[in-house]
């Protein structure tokens, strides 16, 4: 390990067993930029840095960088999403084969679900088995023989990453339907620039602030062919939504109207905004709203927050929307065990990046292997998101693990296994010990396909899990994150 | 513009023009209060803060600091200056995207010092400072709206909203003080502490000095109800702010004909209609006039809504 710094800041440092430890891992690829970064932050005395830190925190409070619930107060519990100020490095040359990994992998995506609601060869030729694809509650039956702009499905794709203490990164999971945390991504790097400056200059750091310049050249290249300069809107479920932070962010960036689904009607199946003016047209649709919400005569009929009449706009071709319906096929965590061979049968090529090792509960042997080796496996909900459902059998009593042995036996399809990961850890500011502790961490990554463009997020989000020794990462869990920087080599 | 974005603007600059008022009433009343002579005078002046605001309280056996805060920080209080602030502020969340980052990290800022401000602090010895602080946010957020919003639509609606807030409480303060007058005169207390009252109420609106200017005198009720009611190279006199909704409807939809029965007919016939009058027409009735003034004000927000909000 390189030498702890001489800093009160990182008294009782401690090293854990088999974990990677990003910034003090002596001959990694970052380590001289590790360096380089603690001499600068050890500048700055323990007072100095919490005042930096308050500063920031303070600054999101300032520019609405928040999210809330509303459950405990009609009024809405605005929090500030954790941020550290200490930033993770990525140097270009490890940087540019993730970036690889995620076109690569993305794309293949892309070919599965235009394939699923198509032919289904890859069902034919048994790569991926049909009943699994066939019991996916994301299989969306009105994408059946409907090809979008640019046979494009997931144009939003954020994978997230993790490294494992065998140095390598690996595929945590795939979110190909509203993935979201880009904003925070830049919010953080603004947050940055303004407290630690300085730091800045000692580092040729890849800028972020040219994602939304890149989203929209991507909803403009999947409008229809019969328009030329497509009107884009951002469809939220409304101020109350608690990522509506991002929705206003990314409009706002983007310079596109940001609307909700009654602002929205069908005519025609066309579909228009109501406006001042009277009614006008919509082109292409960034939809931060569930399938099932998007199409009351469609889905589900209770749903306030979607537009009557979208769907069969969109069959029609009149309207675009992003990502399509449909591509929670390929988010379904017993899919992802198949995603390299998906990489294979469609691309030809090796997979760059690689799966978890991942065990189906609803595959006989596979049941039986994940009931024996519980206590040493990760269980997680093949459909849910937010960190929600995840049982660590390492952490778990015996009563809990035979409560979760129960649970996956009642409903086999609904439950994967994977090896316990041991996610690296990074160096974080701990408020209430004023001094800086490992935590994990993992980095959520944005990709964009559009028809011919491709574009990776230079860095991501890293997220990283505040409660000690927790391996869950997602803000509605407690998590925080850090700016992630991509070094220019 | 989408229907509900201008509904949304319309109401973010009420709110925040009602806040100041507001604020700045609370301020004045209170502070010009503090040495009057009777403690009827005193009472007098709170139970007429929260009529202003709007609040229904049972002052019998309240403490001063309770109805202090009940006006000014309680967020159970729909009517409270509080509450003013958070739905302004959540009428521009939701609209953020229409809004420059300047504008809205200013309102935000605004209710961020209102919604934190210590309640024991402002119960005390804070009052002064709360006011004071929160009416140079008020002025922040307008500069950031004057200067970094282009002239669109949604900067129309915005100050057709602050205006038409504008001349609703200015109207307000003056039928309020001549509430206030008429219980000090049971209180057979002398002619000149009437004096004293108009001169609050000037001071609520930031026009003290501007009356005095362009009378060369000192305000008698004659002459203040003049100037805020007709003058109309003054922002704070309510035939300017009608005036200026006039102009900003005009500037939405400059091809519409403003044929009978159009929005900007009926706007145009009622605004034209008070340009024309002067106080000797109403002096022995000046709260029945300025009741029905109000009462065209709030027609106006009603033909708007129909207009433009409804979808």
């Amino acid at each position: 390990m390189l030498n702890l710094p001489k800093s009160e800041m990182f008294t009782d440092y401690f090293f854990k067993d088999n974990t990677f430890d990003e910034v003090f891992k002596l001959n990694s690829p970052a380590s001289n930029y590790y360096n380089r970064l603690l001499s600068l932050i050890t500048t700055y005395s323990t007072e100095e840095f919490k005042i930096l830190n308050e500063y920031a925190k303070k600054s999101f409070a300032n520019r609405g960088v928040t999210f809330a619930t509303y459950s405990d107060n009609p009024r809405g519990n605005e929090r500030i999403f954790p941020f550290d100020l200490l930033p993770r490095i990525i140097p270009q040359t490890e940087w540019d084969v993730l970036e690889k990994g995620l076109k690569q992998r993305n794309r293949a995506i892309n070919f599965f679900i235009h394939d699923l609601y198509h032919d289904s060869k890859i069902l034919k030729d048994k790569v991926v088995p049909i009943d699994l694809v066939l019991s996916c509650s994301n299989l969306n039956r009105y994408m059946k023989d409907f090809t979008p702009p640019g046979e494009v499905y997931n144009h939003i794709s954020g994978t997230d990453i993790i490294k494992h203490n065998d140095g390598n990164y690996y595929v945590l999971e795939d979110n190909v339907r509203c993935p979201s945390g880009v904003s925070y991504v830049l919010a953080n790097r603004e947050a940055m620039k303004k407290t630690i400056s300085s730091v800045f200059y000692n580092f040729n750091i890849f800028p972020v602030s040219d994602y939304p310049e890149a989203l929209l050249e991507m909803m403009h290249s999947v409008k229809s062919d019969k328009v030329d300069n497509p009107n884009c809107v951002l469809l939220t479920p409304g101020a109350y939504n608690s990522a509506y932070y991002e929705h206003s962010f990314l409009a706002q960036s983007m310079g596109i109207e940001l609307v909700e689904g009654r602002d929205l009607f069908t005519d025609n199946d066309f579909v228009y905004t109501r406006t001042v003016y009277g009614p006008k047209r919509v082109d292409v649709i960034y939809r931060r709203i569930d399938d099932d919400f998007l199409d009351p005569l469609v889905f589900r009929p209770d749903s306030a927050l979607g537009v009557p009449g979208l769907m069969s706009a969109y069959r029609k071709g009149n309207v675009n929307l992003i990502n399509a319906p449909g591509t929670g096929i390929a988010d379904d965590k017993a899919v992802y065990a198949y995603v390299p061979d998906i990489v294979k049968y469609y691309l030809g090529e090796e997979p760059i990046l690689k799966n978890v090792p991942t065990y189906r509960c609803d595959v006989k042997e596979e049941m039986s292997y994940v009931l024996d080796k519980m206590a040493e496996l990760v269980v997680k909900p093949v459909d849910q998101s937010g960190g929600y459902g995840i049982f660590i059998g390492n952490q778990a009593t015996k009563a809990e693990i035979e409560d979760q042995k129960k649970l996956i036996q009642s409903n086999p399809r609904g439950y994967i296994a994977q090896p316990t990961m041991s996610l690296s850890v990074h160096s974080t500011f701990i408020d209430g010990e004023n001094k800086f502790e490992p935590r994990h961490i993992d980095l959520r990554t944005f990709t964009l396909l559009g028809a011919d463009k491709e574009y990776v997020l230079k860095g991501g989000l890293s997220r990283v899990a505040l409660k000690k020794g927790s391996l869950i990462v997602n803000s509605s869990q407690g998590g925080g994150s850090k700016d992630t920087w991509v070094i220019e080599e | 513009m989408l229907s509900r974005v201008a509904d949304n603007l319309f109401w973010m600059g009420r709110y925040l023009e009602r806040s100041e008022h507001f604020v700045r009433f609370l301020k004045v009343q209170y502070f010009s209060s503090i040495d009057l002579p009777y403690p009827q005078m005193r009472e007098q002046a709170l139970l007429s803060v929260l009529d202003m605001v709007g609040i229904e309280l049972n002052t019998d056996n309240a403490k001063e600091s309770d109805i202090l805060f009940s006006v000014g920080l309680d967020e159970n209080n729909p009517v409270s200056i509080l509450s003013s602030v958070f739905n302004g502020r959540e009428n521009a969340r939701s609209v953020r995207d229409s809004l420059s980052t300047e504008v809205w990290e200013a309102f935000n800022k605004y209710y961020l010092f209102v919604s934190t401000y210590p309640a024991d602090v402002y119960k005390t010895r804070g009052l002064d400072d709360f006011t004071t602080n929160a009416i140079n946010h008020c002025a922040i957020v307008k500069g950031k709206i004057h200067h970094t919003l282009i002239r669109n639509e949604a900067f129309h609606f915005l100050q057709i909203g602050k205006h038409v807030e504008r001349a609703i409480q200015i109207i307000r303060i003056m039928l309020s003080k001549m509430t206030d007058i008429k219980e000090l005169d049971k209180l057979k207390l002398g002619s000149s502490l009437e004096l004293q009252q108009w001169n609050i109420v000037l001071d609520c609106l930031e026009a003290k000095d501007m009356c005095r200017k362009y009378y060369h005198s000192l305000p008698t009720k004659n002459n203040t109800v003049d100037f805020l009611l007709f003058t109309h190279d003054f922002p704070v006199s309510v035939a300017y702010n009608l005036d200026y909704v006039y102009r900003h409807l005009r500037l939405i939809n400059k091809t519409k004909d403003e044929k009978p029965g159009s929005l900007e007919f009926k706007v145009g016939k009622i605004i034209n209609t008070f340009r024309y009058q002067e106080i000797e027409d109403f002096k022995d009735d000046i709260p029945l006039f300025l009741e029905q003034t109000l009462d065209k004000i709030y027609f106006i927000c009603n033909e708007i809504h129909n207009e433009y909000f409804k979808y």
